[in-house]
């Protein structure tokens, strides 16, 4: 599995540019992004806006190629999307014009899964929408909305989860409540993550490791390895070693706009 | 139980979407009744330009029962309305069956667009009638004719709407499917034809609509049957009566296979949201 490169998840020199508007020279987003993740670590993504986040997870989903650089996932050269690279877009990407349940068996269907009742019915569970099954996602709020998005690929037993600022647009109260049912998730699956914010506290809740990106274009200016164990909660927030984390982490940001 | 809101604009309608009647919808017509019954009943505009609503209704339904005898036409409303409705539905069919295809064609894949589609629009901006003396040259007065101008007339707004609704499927979307494990053909069924099916439908509407425009033109060119060719020949006969009948049965027609459509896309997609009334 980790044949070639030695890591579960390699990012390999990536980088990225975009044509530029009105006849103006090419916008560089991404510059020599390395980084890797281990089989079952949550990595945390955190860089300003506009830095080139959400390029860097469409890079390693296989939406977009790089210009230059490779990513290695499991040994193997990534080309294009595939179930076991699972995305969690930054806005709710759902298909609207199917309920609930339909967009959790998507996947299942396309793969021509036998057991597509016991499997939907069974993360419909573990993401808590029970008695939703039959809602259409235009009748969802937002953070349930992204509950379904979760529970869209989480069914299809991905080995590695990109989630772009998935919380971001959740109100405190909720965005706590999906912080708790990631971590929850993580214990019993110990699937590997990318979670790409920019709130340095709920990177600091969630991940093993943080890497610091700087403005555009993104480059990877810091790793940080986060000292807590798991299981956590979010009563970690209120510790000092938290604080002082979070404040390390927000200079080096600051340092990176410049 | 509901949550949060409901999306859907309701278009009102005479009937609501829920089957209830829209009482605000049917004023206007029965005012426009009334001023009618008012203005031709004291006798100040002659029968033969503009008929008493009673006298159209006795004539209506004399061309749907033949029990009165009042017109040559008495009894014939079955036999003329199918003769139209088969030509719109041949005419639409053909538009549909050339057009979906190469609107999905111009929408999805850039080279097929920059080949087909500014020619298309050369073709577009020549108006319908515009076409109608080299039809008669082609294909005869009639049958064909009506045939050809329907389907003409009904490509454009059906290729159109597909390929802009094909175009504008957001690649998140698409990129959702494609990570979700969807194929090439999967992606086409299950992402491709649902995010784009309103603006599809809005089409296949516009489209139906000017069938029924271009079926009476081409009627009138002179078919043995068809509500058309009943307009054209009570003009010569002086029975203005039954033009206006006509002009009501198409009326009807067209409102019922415009519902039909918007009937068989609720159906295929409940949740289509505000596109379609
Ligand atoms: N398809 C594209 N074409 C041209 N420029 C693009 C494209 N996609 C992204 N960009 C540019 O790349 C830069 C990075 O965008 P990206 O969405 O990756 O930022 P981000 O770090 O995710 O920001 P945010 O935190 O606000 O989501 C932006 O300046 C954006 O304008
Ligand atoms: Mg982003």
């Amino acid at each position: 599995m980790k044949n070639g490169t030695g890591h579960y998840l390699l990012i390999d020199g990536v980088n990225k540019t975009f044509p530029g508007q009105n006849g103006r020279e090419r916008l560089k987003v991404l510059d020599e992004i390395n980084l890797y993740a281990d089989e079952g670590e949550i990595i945390g993504i955190v860089g300003p806006s506009g830095c080139g986040k959400s390029t860097l997870l469409n890079i390693i989903a296989g939406f977009v190629p790089p210009d230059r650089g490779r990513v290695v996932f499991c040994g193997k050269h990534v080309q294009k999307p595939s179930p076991e690279r699972a995305v969690v877009f930054q806005t709710v990407v759902l298909f609207p014009w199917l309920t609930v349940w339909d967009n959790i068996s998507y996947g299942l269907k396309r793969r021509g899964e036998k057991n597509i009742a016991r499997l939907v019915k069974r993360y419909i569970q573990i993401v808590g929408l029970d008695s939703f099954e039959y809602y259409y996602p235009d009748q969802l709020s937002g953070g349930m909305q992204q509950r379904v998005a979760l529970a869209r690929v989480l069914v299809l037993n991905p080995r590695l989860l990109l989630m772009d600022e998935p919380f971001a647009s959740l109100d405190a109260l909720s965005r706590l409540t999906m912080q708790q049912l990631l971590l929850d998730i993580w214990q019993k699956l110990r699937i590997t993550v990318l979670f790409v914010t920019h709130d340095v506290e709920e990177a600091l809740l969630l991940t093993h490791r943080i890497y610091i990106m700087s403005r555009r274009p993104g480059r990877i200016i810091r790793e940080i390895q986060v000292p807590f164990g798991f299981p956590r909660s979010f009563s970690l927030t209120g510790t000092p070693c938290f604080a002082q984390l979070k404040s390390e982490i927000l200079n080096t940001l600051i340092l990176g706009l410049k | 139980m509901r949550l949060y809101k409901e999306s859907g604009t309701k278009i009102l309608c005479w009937s609501d979407i829920d089957g209830r009647l829209n009482p605000l919808g049917l004023a206007l017509p029965a005012l426009l009744l009334i001023v009618w019954h008012l203005v031709t009943v004291d006798g100040n505009i002659p029968g033969y330009l503009l008929p008493r609503p009673m006298e159209i209704g006795k004539v209506a339904l004399d061309f749907a029962l033949g029990n009165l005898q009042l017109t040559p036409y008495s009894g014939t409303m079955l036999d003329h309305s199918l003769a139209s409705i088969s030509r719109v539905f041949s005419g639409f069919g053909l538009a549909a069956v050339i057009g979906l295809p190469l609107g999905f064609l111009t929408g999805r894949i850039t080279a097929v667009k920059r080949t087909i589609d500014p020619t298309i629009h050369l073709f577009r901006t020549i108006p319908g009638i515009g076409w109608l003396p080299v039809a008669m040259v082609w294909f005869g007065v009639g049958e064909r004719t009506t045939l050809f101008l329907i389907a003409l007339a009904a490509f454009f707004p059906i290729y159109v709407n597909s390929a802009q609704g094909a175009a504008s499927v957001p690649p998140q979307l698409i990129w959702a499917g494609r990570m979700l494990g969807a194929n090439k053909i999967s992606l086409f069924t299950t992402i491709i034809i649902p995010a784009s099916a309103p603006a599809v439908v809005a089409g296949l509407r516009l489209g139906m609509g000017l069938s029924w425009a271009y079926l009476v033109l081409g009627e009138l060119t002179g078919v043995a049957q068809g509500l058309g060719a009943v307009m054209m020949d009570a003009r010569m006969l002086g029975h203005v009566d039954m033009i206006i009948v006509a002009m009501v049965c198409i009326a009807i027609l067209g409102r019922v296979t415009d519902l039909v459509l918007t009937t068989m896309f609720k159906l295929y997609q409940p949740r289509a949201g505000g596109a379609v009334s």
